[in-house]
């Protein structure tokens, strides 16, 4: 039987009011919204993109502060304690392993550096047997890699850092969105252990359906309130609002072809899009494909130390490795559209409109009047409010933000081929839905779509 | 409007205190006639001269009035100047790397660091060939430094971020690119060096005034008026008057200062 100090929960939220103002009007995003999560629990946080998941987790742990709400953390409460306190509390008994919006710098590396060391120091035969299960030589190489990738590595880094809390709330952000899915078997794995051993809660946020049944109840944001996730709610929507009509002439053009050195052959399989195509590639193929090809159509220089492994990179007909030149490099910009995660195509000062603005002064094709009507009409079809026009980056969510970069990409009429990095990361599952939609009724207009994924 | 004035709500305070300063000073100029401008001594402050009046018989506060709106003025139009220059011409350099094979702005910009501006500047006053033109060209010509070299060094470390070399991959064009992804951030990171711009030149000014070098008008200005002061220490209202017209001068840039101390807001965030 359970003793009465484990009965108590880990996080405890009673009454939760927030809300963004928006041109002097407020918005309420969370109403009255409460939520309690006990040891040995994970909770799974699913609900629709923009509709505050990321702030919930922002608000519990202070980056926002809440109108008004009852909060308590191992059974310290909010309004009893001091601001110096509570900060302890908050630096001893959570751990959040954020969503990738975050900037990577070099103070979050040095952080994840000086946590995995200690983890070596004091854990050595668990981080040696952990490296191995996730295909990693040893600790050593598993280190290396968390902080020379900068994107994913210091995300798992910090996924291995959560792994060893030993007591308190861990919240998780979309935590496996760019990790390949037998990593995130071994960390759930993991987790569960560490869920028995020590005192902990979990509140994982998260759009996918296997880290959602992998928590032990799952919960929704529904009328500015978190409420239990039913059937219902999970119910999946279809997401079939958009048709092309299919061409009548089929095109079998080659779009991209990439061989491998015949070193590299046993590896990786040949790549190869033809036009009304989608082919998936393992995101590990990521600086190959993105920075290889960007760096060489925009300087016409080949950098041979990224390019080395492979022996033949085609893209619209021409062969890149033979040099480019300014008007093969032009027409590959005009063919080809680069469409990595939403943090790469905007930037953080500048608000979406002003980017499509930029857009629209660049294309010549179309008037101000049909411009303007083809972005609605996108953000119509991935349910994007138009108010999120006028905001930026940091301050939409992330589903929205990858929404906007999709569009963003998918304007440009004269496209033959789509390299896209990770798109769905953010999405929901409705959103997942359309976007396979969209890329089912382009293939029948003949363009290819080459996509790098996690999974 | 919003990419060079990214503090719009913050700079408020300058702009009103700029404007105030100018119509009190105008205001007090149209009170004076010319025969009530003229005294026979140096008098102390009374009712009839507030400020009292220098050696020469002029009333300091029509002598501050006049020249607090012409130093101000002065100052603002060749702060905005340089500032406008300097940051064109780093983002320029900065956005194309390839300029610096042919025009080395690096070196260029030791060269002009180590001319002795004041020298040059006393010269040309000796040679008559000081007026307020010749001033301006000069002092774009010796303070584009200051900005020039931060805004290249941020337009070079910015044009190799991902969103950029998207944008350029995407077609878009580099007016465009610079317009809408450097000019913001740069102009942003850079206006709170508009108050030390204010400052070194307006050292510079006060400098050539005090020296007797003066270039902006026929009648005294602020650092004719300290010059004097220094010289009749006995009538210490004379000093005290230039010294307080300088402060009055500076203020707007004062207050500038204060309000991009901090981070300006960003575009479009949301407000709790």
């Amino acid at each position: 039987m359970k003793n009465n100090a484990s009965l108590d929960p880990i996080l405890c939220l009673e009454d939760l009011h927030f809300g963004w103002r928006e041109k002097k009007i407020s918005a309420p995003l969370f109403d009255g919204a409460s939520l309690a999560i006990y040891p040995g629990e994970a909770v799974g946080l699913w609900a629709k993109n923009g509709t505050g998941k990321t702030t919930l987790c922002h608000c519990i742990l202070g980056i926002l502060k809440a109108k008004s709400s009852r909060l308590k953390i191992m059974n310290q409460s909010l309004m009893d304690t001091s601001k110096a306190e509570w900060r302890a509390v908050l630096k001893q008994a959570t751990f959040y392993c954020p969503g990738y919006t975050l900037n990577y710098d070099v103070s979050l590396k040095r952080y994840v550096k000086t946590e995995l060391q200690k983890i070596i120091k004091t854990h050595r035969n668990w981080f040696e047997d952990l490296a191995q299960k996730l295909d990693f030589r040893d600790g050593k190489s598993l280190l290396t890699y968390v902080l020379c990738k900068s994107g994913e590595g210091i995300r798992l880094g910090l996924l291995v850092r959560a792994l060893r809390q030993s007591a308190g709330l861990i919240i998780l952000d979309e935590p496996f969105e760019d990790l390949p899915p037998v990593w995130r078997s071994v960390i759930l794995e993991e987790f569960s252990r560490q869920l028995c051993r020590s005192r902990i809660g979990i509140l994982c946020v998260s759009h996918h359906p296997d880290v959602l049944a992998w928590c032990h109840r799952s919960v929704t944001i529904s009328d500015q309130k978190i409420v239990p996730m039913t059937l219902q709610g999970n119910k999946k929507e279809r997401g079939k609002n958009f048709a092309l009509p299919e061409r009548k002439t089929k095109n079998h053009q080659i779009l991209f072809c990439l061989e491998w050195h015949p070193m590299n052959k046993k590896n990786h399989p040949n790549i190869m899009v033809r036009a009304g195509e989608k082919r998936r590639i393992p995101l590990t193929l990521k600086p190959l494909i993105l920075d290889g090809i960007i760096q060489a159509v925009l300087t016409q220089k080949i950098d041979r130390s990224i390019l080395s492994q492979t022996s033949s990179l085609q893209i619209c007909g021409t062969d890149i490795l033979e040099g480019l030149t300014k008007a093969t490099s032009e027409e590959i910009r005009q063919h080809v559209v680069f469409l990595p995660q939403a943090h790469h195509v905007f930037s953080k000062d500048v608000s979406f409109l002003d980017y499509f603005k930029m857009l629209f002064e660049s294309q010549k094709e179309k008037s101000a009047e049909q411009f303007w009507k083809t972005v609605y009409d996108w953000m119509h079809i991935f349910s994007v409010p138009e108010t999120l026009l006028t905001r930026s980056l940091m301050s939409v969510s992330k589903g929205q933000a990858q929404k906007l970069a999709l569009i963003q990409g998918l304007l440009r009429a004269r496209t033959k081929l789509y390299i896209m990095v990770a798109p769905y990361s953010g999405l929901d599952q409705k959103s997942c839905e359309i976007l396979d939609c969209v890329v089912q009724e382009l293939c029948k207009q003949d363009k290819g779509f080459l996509m790098l994924e996690a999974e | 409007m919003k990419f060079f004035f990214p503090h719009q709500k913050r700079m408020r305070s300058t702009l009103i205190s700029f404007l105030l300063i100018n119509g009190v000073c105008l205001l007090w100029m149209a009170g004076f006639r010319e025969s009530g401008c003229l005294a026979f001594h140096p008098q102390p402050p009374s009712a009839a001269y507030l400020l009292g009046t220098t050696t020469n018989g002029f009333d300091i506060s029509f002598i501050l009035a006049k020249s607090i709106i012409q130093t101000l003025w002065f100052l603002t139009v060749t702060v905005s100047l340089v500032f406008f220059f300097s940051v064109t011409l780093g983002i320029v350099f900065g956005y194309f790397c390839r300029l610096n094979f042919w025009v080395p702005m690096l070196r260029i910009i030791e060269i002009v660091n180590s001319i002795p501006l004041l020298m040059v500047l006393v010269i040309l006053g000796y040679y008559h060939w000081l007026f307020w033109g010749s001033f301006l060209v000069l002092m774009l010509l010796f303070k584009w430094p200051l900005c020039a070299q931060v805004s290249q060094g941020l337009a070079m470390s910015y044009r190799v971020t991902m969103p950029v070399l998207l944008a350029q991959m995407n077609g878009i064009s580099d007016l465009s690119i610079i317009r809408r992804y450097f000019v913001p951030k740069i102009f942003k990171a850079l206006i709170p060096k508009v108050p030390t711009l204010a400052v070194s030149l307006f050292n510079t000014l006060t400098i050539m005034d005090f020296l007797g070098y003066s270039f902006l008008g026929s009648s005294m200005s602020l650092g004719s008026l300290v010059a004097e002061g220094k010289d009749n220490l006995y009538a210490p209202w004379i000093l005290l008057s230039g010294l307080g017209g300088l402060l009055i001068v500076l203020l707007p840039f004062i207050l500038l200062s204060f309000s991009v101390v901090s981070e300006g807001s960003k575009a479009g965030e949301r407000c709790q």
